[in-house]
Formats: C-alpha cells, sequence, structure tokens
C-alpha cells in the first residue's frame, strides 16, 4: 500500500470505520513509514481535540422563544379526521403502488398470454385464434338466395369486436355469376381482404338478375 | 353543546405540543451545539437553532413515531445551515476588519483580532484551542464541516452522518477525510504537541 493511499484510508481507519482487510493493510504500512505514522497521529489528535472542545451552554430563552414562535403559528382544526388514519391518504399510498404494477403487469402479459394461449385478448372475449383455411375465411358467413344465371349481391362488412359486430357501412355490390358459393374474382379478392382485416361479411340482400 | 370533534382535535394538539416540548427540551443542548460549531457565534447559532425547532414543530406530523427523532432534526438543522450558507453566497456580506467600530454613543473603537497561529503562551489554554478549531472549522466548507462535526463532536458513525446528511457512506468518508486533512494544517499550531511540521506526501 502506497502513503497516498495510506493517508487516504486514516481518517476513516482512526474512526474504525474500515473493513477488516483495509484495516490490516493500513496497520500494515503504519508500522513500516514514520511519516504516515505522524499523519495517523496528528489526524487522532485533530479528533481528540475536537471531541473535548466544551460544550457551549445552550441559552435558557430558547425554548421560550421557540414555544412563542410556535404558538404564534395559525392553529388549524381539521374538520375531517381526527385520528392519526387518514382514508383518502390510505387509499392514495395503495393505489400509488399498485396502479403502475397493475398497468405494467398487463402489459407484460398481454403480448404473453396471446404468445402461448394464442388468445386474442382485443378480439371477441375469450376467441382463440384459429389456423386460418386458405380456401375458407373462417368468420366469414355468406347466405344467399339460390340464384340462376348472371346477378348481383350486396354485402356489407362488419368488424368483429368482442362479442357484437359494428357495422361500418362499407356496402359493396359485387357482381359473379350469380353464385355465391363459387365466388368470381372479385369477391375472392374481399373475402382475401376481408380475412386480413379480420373482418365479417353477412349477406344483406340483393337479386339474382339486374 | 360541546363540539367533540374539536375537543379531541385540541387535546391532540395539546399533546403534540406536550410531546415536542420534551423532545426540544431533550436535544436542545446538543442542537445549539452544532448549530454554534457550525456558525461560528452565538448570535446566529441562537436563530439556526430557533428556525430548526420551529421547522421541525412545523413537519412534526411527517417524522415517524420510533425513529431516530435526533437524526431527524440534525438533518433539519443540516439542511437550515447549507441553504442559509447558499443564500448568503448569492447576497454576500462583506465588512473591512480594519474598519473601526462604531458604536453607539458615536465612539469608535478598533477591533482586536486574536492571532491563534501564534503566541505559543497562550495556544495551550483550553479556551483559544478552541477558538483556533471554530476557527479553522469556519474556513471549510459546509459540507465539510458538518461532516467533522457529526463525527468528532457528535460520535456518530459514518452509516448515521450519511442518513443525516442525505448522502452515501462513500461521500461521508471523503469529506470527513478531506476536512481533517485541512484541519490538520490549521490546527497543527495551536496543538499543544506542535507536530506542525508534519505535511502528507
Amino acid at each position: 500500500m502506497t502513503c497516498n493511499m495510506t493517508q487516504r484510508l486514516i481518517s476513516a481507519y482512526v474512526d474504525r470505520e474500515l473493513s477488516e482487510d483495509e484495516r490490516a493493510r493500513v496497520r500494515q504500512h503504519l508500522a513500516l513509514c514514520p511519516d504516515c505514522m505522524a499523519v495517523y497521529e496528528m489526524t487522532l489528535e485533530v479528533k481528540t481535540a475536537l471531541g473535548s472542545m466544551a460544550p457551549a451552554p445552550c441559552p435558557e430563552c430558547l425554548w421560550e422563544d421557540v414555544r412563542d414562535r410556535i404558538a404564534a403559528l395559525p392553529f388549524q382544526i381539521e374538520t375531517g379526521y381526527t385520528s392519526g388514519f387518514r382514508p383518502l391518504r390510505a387509499i392514495w399510498s395503495f393505489a400509488r403502488l399498485v396502479v403502475p404494477a397493475a398497468v405494467a403487469g398487463t402489459i407484460v402479459a398481454i403480448p404473453l398470454v396471446h404468445m402461448i394461449f394464442g388468445v386474442s385478448l382485443f378480439g371477441p372475449s375469450g376467441s382463440r385464434q384459429q389456423p386460418i383455411a386458405a380456401s375458407t375465411p373462417p368468420r366469414l358467413v355468406i347466405s344467399a338466395p339460390a340464384s340462376e344465371g348472371a346477378g348481383f349481391v350486396r354485402y356489407q362488412t362488419a368488424r368483429m369486436s368482442s362479442s357484437s359486430s359494428k357495422q361500418f357501412g362499407l356496402d359493396t355490390t359485387l357482381r359473379g355469376d350469380g353464385d355465391p358459393s363459387s365466388p368470381d374474382d372479385r369477391l375472392g379478392l374481399l373475402l382475401e381482404q376481408m380475412q386480413d382485416a379480420s373482418l365479417t361479411c353477412t349477406w344483406i340482400g340483393g337479386s339474382t338478375h339486374e | 353543546m360541546v363540539n367533540q370533534q374539536a375537543l379531541a382535535v385540541t387535546a391532540q394538539h395539546l399533546s403534540k405540543e406536550a410531546e415536542f416540548e420534551s423532545l426540544v427540551l431533550r436535544y436542545q443542548n446538543s442542537v445549539y451545539n452544532i448549530a454554534l460549531r457550525m456558525a461560528g457565534n452565538p448570535d446566529e447559532a441562537q436563530d439556526l437553532a430557533q428556525e430548526a425547532f420551529v421547522r421541525a414543530y412545523r413537519s412534526f406530523d411527517s417524522y415517524r413515531r420510533g425513529t431516530s427523532f435526533d437524526k431527524w432534526l440534525y438533518r433539519i438543522v443540516t439542511n437550515l445551515y447549507i441553504d442559509e450558507v447558499r443564500r448568503r453566497r448569492r447576497r454576500p456580506y462583506v465588512e473591512s476588519l480594519d474598519e473601526r467600530i462604531m458604536m453607539a454613543g458615536g465612539d469608535e473603537i478598533d477591533r482586536e483580532i486574536a492571532d491563534l497561529s501564534h503566541s505559543p503562551e497562550t495556544v495551550y489554554d483550553r479556551e483559544h484551542l478552541d477558538a483556533c478549531i471554530q476557527s479553522a472549522l469556519g474556513q471549510m466548507s459546509p459540507d465539510f464541516r458538518m461532516a467533522v462535526i457529526l463525527c468528532d463532536i457528535e460520535g456518530f458513525s459514518y452509516e448515521e452522518i450519511a442518513q443525516i446528511m442525505g448522502t452515501s457512506i462513500g461521500t461521508v468518508r471523503s469529506r470527513i477525510h478531506r476536512g481533517r486533512r485541512a484541519l490538520r494544517e490549521r490546527i497543527a499550531p495551536c496543538l499543544p504537541a506542535q507536530s506542525g511540521e508534519v505535511r502528507p506526501k
């Protein structure tokens, strides 16, 4: 240990605030170094001199002055609770701890649940993501009267939101061969789009003939 | 009809005052002593101690019963003094030591300033040594001064000082080390052992 390092630790050594290891190393150095030993003795003397300073008697008027100033402070009677327990404060301190924890937990849990169980927490309640077959979109319901020949069908798309469907008024008229069970290309395209955008489609009317 | 609630609050207020009074009477000596060592003169020390107690009373409700009242109180003293020093630095008060002092009756007198670093006949005197230490303390920065006072005069551990001053133990260790190093140099001539020649490498 160098003199510089030792002298930096001497104050803490005098105060017995060093670890056993540091203490042993300082002691070892002091035994061999008269300069550091002199600094140690001087530090000890300073500490002793400060500790033996004559305590100054407190002026007797101190408490009296404090009491007068306290008495002059506005005395407020709280109309609320007289006991130390304050429900609003208690609720606030509880909420202050719990709310951020709950928000953080939710943020972490949503992607985890989604990833592990495949449950979409933003879809219809309790809905589980199903593997979607390429040919038949699962959430698409098309019902149309049996038709013969060319015609058109009108569809209205709706976004599924939890248990209820919210229509957003996209009114699409499709022209095809009049047979909804074998849709033409445009119908096929719409079905694909709806599948991608989690849309559902319900037939609301139409005519088999123009 | 007596308002029961107001009566209960008043009783609580009185019991708070009584509790506070007993704590002030118990700790006023050490608070005053710390204030004196920090401020360096009795008038300022009395103002500092008084202000600290008034502030303590104002926030007495936030003091957690069962925890150490003295540390809580000394923390108020520390913050108060350090704030005061910062405030004063912004509005420095400078007084020339060569200027004569004007007395109330219109007379003028010379200042008599003790030369604390010389006259070996007097430095052995306890009073002069105390004045020498006080003067040396006054030349240190308030942070170092408070750390040394709490350690050497009040006998707190580094951990307790860290709690009072709101810093880490490492900072306390550094402040005490640097504070004592400055004191060593300034007090050395006043000490009976006259080991003032020692200088750290």
